[in-house]
């Protein structure tokens, strides 16, 4: 059988205390728990991966600052974009038109000619200036453009 | 407790100069998220994150 994952609601700050102590009880315990963990935008919750509620419900039982263990159950679908962050370089494609973001240019409009993703850099060339311009920057320096 | 410190390599977190998992030096303390891997056989999370031993890992390092 597959793993379940649970949510489970802390006091505001104290997850990887409450963490800790959860990871503590299951190994002195014995619990089938296999993953603990926080995402830290997701202030006040902690998601356990485990073989079943009832070891969660043991888990937890008397650690301080939890407040309950949410009911229903997450899918790894739901929250592994939170743990996986891709790149700036991956989310670009040739001939996007992007947002240069820093630098002198700031501000200017250019579409993506080459993608170094070895060095990490982007070739574009500026939409906005008069003459044809490219230049090549860090990939951080660009956003993509709004559509509309 | 001083804050432990995360590896650039493979995430994994530690009080020592050395990273207990790939025996990295190259450390920082700017990390944040944590992950605690219990069993990393049975775990989906440690298999999509390609996390082989059981411990302590963060979720974003910088």
């Amino acid at each position: 059988m597959e793993s379940q994952f649970f949510v489970v609601r802390t006091t505001g700050g104290q997850e990887e205390n409450v963490a800790e102590f959860i990871y503590k009880n299951a190994i002195f315990n014995k619990k089938e728990i296999y993953s603990i963990l926080h995402v830290p935008s997701q202030k006040g919750y902690l998601v356990i991966e485990a073989k079943n509620g009832q070891d969660v419900r043991e888990a937890i039982a008397g650690v301080k600052h939890v407040k309950e263990l949410v009911p229903g159950l997450l899918k790894l679908g739901d929250f592994d974009k939170l743990l996986i962050k891709k790149p700036a370089i991956a989310e670009f494609t040739i001939g996007e038109v992007v947002d240069i973001v820093m630098g002198p240019f700031k501000g200017m409009k250019a579409k993506i000619t080459k993608i170094d993703l070895t060095k990490m850099e982007v070739t574009v060339m500026l939409l906005d200036a008069p003459y044809p311009l490219t230049l090549t920057v860090d990939a951080s320096y660009l956003k993509p453009s709004k559509k509309g | 407790m001083p804050r432990e410190l995360a590896c650039r390599k493979c995430k994994a977190l530690t009080t020592g100069k050395v990273c207990p998992v790939c025996n990295s030096t190259d450390l920082t303390s700017k990390w944040s998220g944590l992950i605690i891997i219990l069993d990393p056989e049975k775990s989906q999370v440690a298999k999509i994150l390609n996390l082989k031993a059981s411990g302590r890992y963060a979720v974003e390092v910088s």
